[in-house]
């Protein structure tokens, strides 16, 4: 499997995974108007990645904006982490928000209260 | 809360007009397409930088016009009926407004009658629930709900009560000659 890389646009975030590494990174705007087909070389990659060798995963989301179809879109790539976790993969999600930034901070914990995968919400301070 | 639905005839101009009061940072009357809103976007936010002080509401009227300019994006159908007194079928509305400390989006569409008592009853659900009652209503949701058929994930409207805390204002408009259409007049307050 070959890593994925899709640079920042000004609607749409730095997306970056590495499956030799286990490695996720999601950082910037999610406002894309069609969420699903942005999020879908993401998607397939995961379904690809899921069927490997079970290795550790660590996964970084870093967003300033996002619309409500990117989060569901979000939702959607935890929940595929989520059946890894269940199967015994060590997947860890870092939720970051900016220190001043309530409804990022809010996201992460919809997300936590959501999902039995582990969570873990991380202030960026300035 | 719906509560000046009219039977007078409705006037674009006026409710424009109307609607476009303070600091007037973005009005846009007519298409909305994936171009129109990326150019757009870096006006909002020139403007919100300017007229704005606080930075946690420019953050939240960023988002709030986001979520409704692609509200239309998505959801305003060709209706050839608007077309003898709009001259397009396919036409909506949106104006972000400022006092300064504040912010309001409005936006506007022309929808099909029978789509009217659905908005309703799905806005005044939403502005009859505390915040607590919204906030498990949006994690019902996001988690249990399909992606509609046209994109969405069918949970702007509760993400931008629980953003703002305020309630969502509403009004719906006869349109002249055209019994199968009404204006869905809406703003959304970021306080």
């Amino acid at each position: 499997m070959e890593t994925i890389t899709i640079e920042e646009s000004s609607k749409t975030p730095y997306i970056f995974m590495d499956p030799e590494k286990g490695v996720i990174e999601i950082k910037g705007r999610s406002i894309p108007e069609n969420s699903i087909e942005f999020y879908k070389p993401l998607t397939d990659m995961l379904t690809e990645y899921s069927e490997q060798e079970m290795r550790k995963t660590s996964v970084k989301i870093q967003l300033e904006y996002f619309n409500t179809s990117s989060s569901k879109c979000i939702l959607d790539i935890f929940k595929r982490l989520e059946v890894m976790y269940r199967k015994g993969w060590t997947i860890e999600i870092f939720w970051y928000y900016d220190e001043d930034d309530e409804d990022m901070y809010e996201s992460g914990e919809d997300y936590q209260s959501i999902l039995t995968c582990p969570i873990s919400l991380v202030e960026v301070k300035y | 809360m719906g509560a000046n639905a009219s039977t007078s005839v409705f006037d674009l101009n006026a409710w424009m007009k109307r609607k476009s009061t303070g600091s007037v940072m973005i009005e846009h009357v007519g298409g909305f397409t994936s171009e129109y809103i990326d150019s757009v976007l870096p006006a909002v936010e020139q403007g919100l930088n300017r007229f704005v002080d606080q930075e946690n509401i420019r953050k939240k009227a960023f988002h709030i016009f986001v979520e409704c300019i692609q509200n239309l994006y998505h959801h305003i159908e060709s209706n050839p009926s608007l077309i003898e007194e709009y001259g397009d079928d396919k036409l909506g509305a949106i104006v972000l407004t400022t006092d300064g400390s504040s912010c309001r989006v409005t936006t506007g569409n022309f929808i099909p009658r029978e789509k009217k008592a659905i908005l309703e009853n799905r806005i005044d659900r939403l502005n009859a629930m505390d915040a607590s009652e919204i906030k498990q209503l949006y994690r019902d949701t996001i988690n249990n709900q399909d992606f509609s058929s046209k994109g969405g994930a069918g949970i702007g409207m509760i993400d931008m009560a629980r953003k703002t805390g305020n309630k969502l204002l509403y009004d719906f408009y006869d349109v002249k000659d055209n019994p199968g259409v009404v204006f869905f007049s809406f703003d959304v307050c970021i306080n």
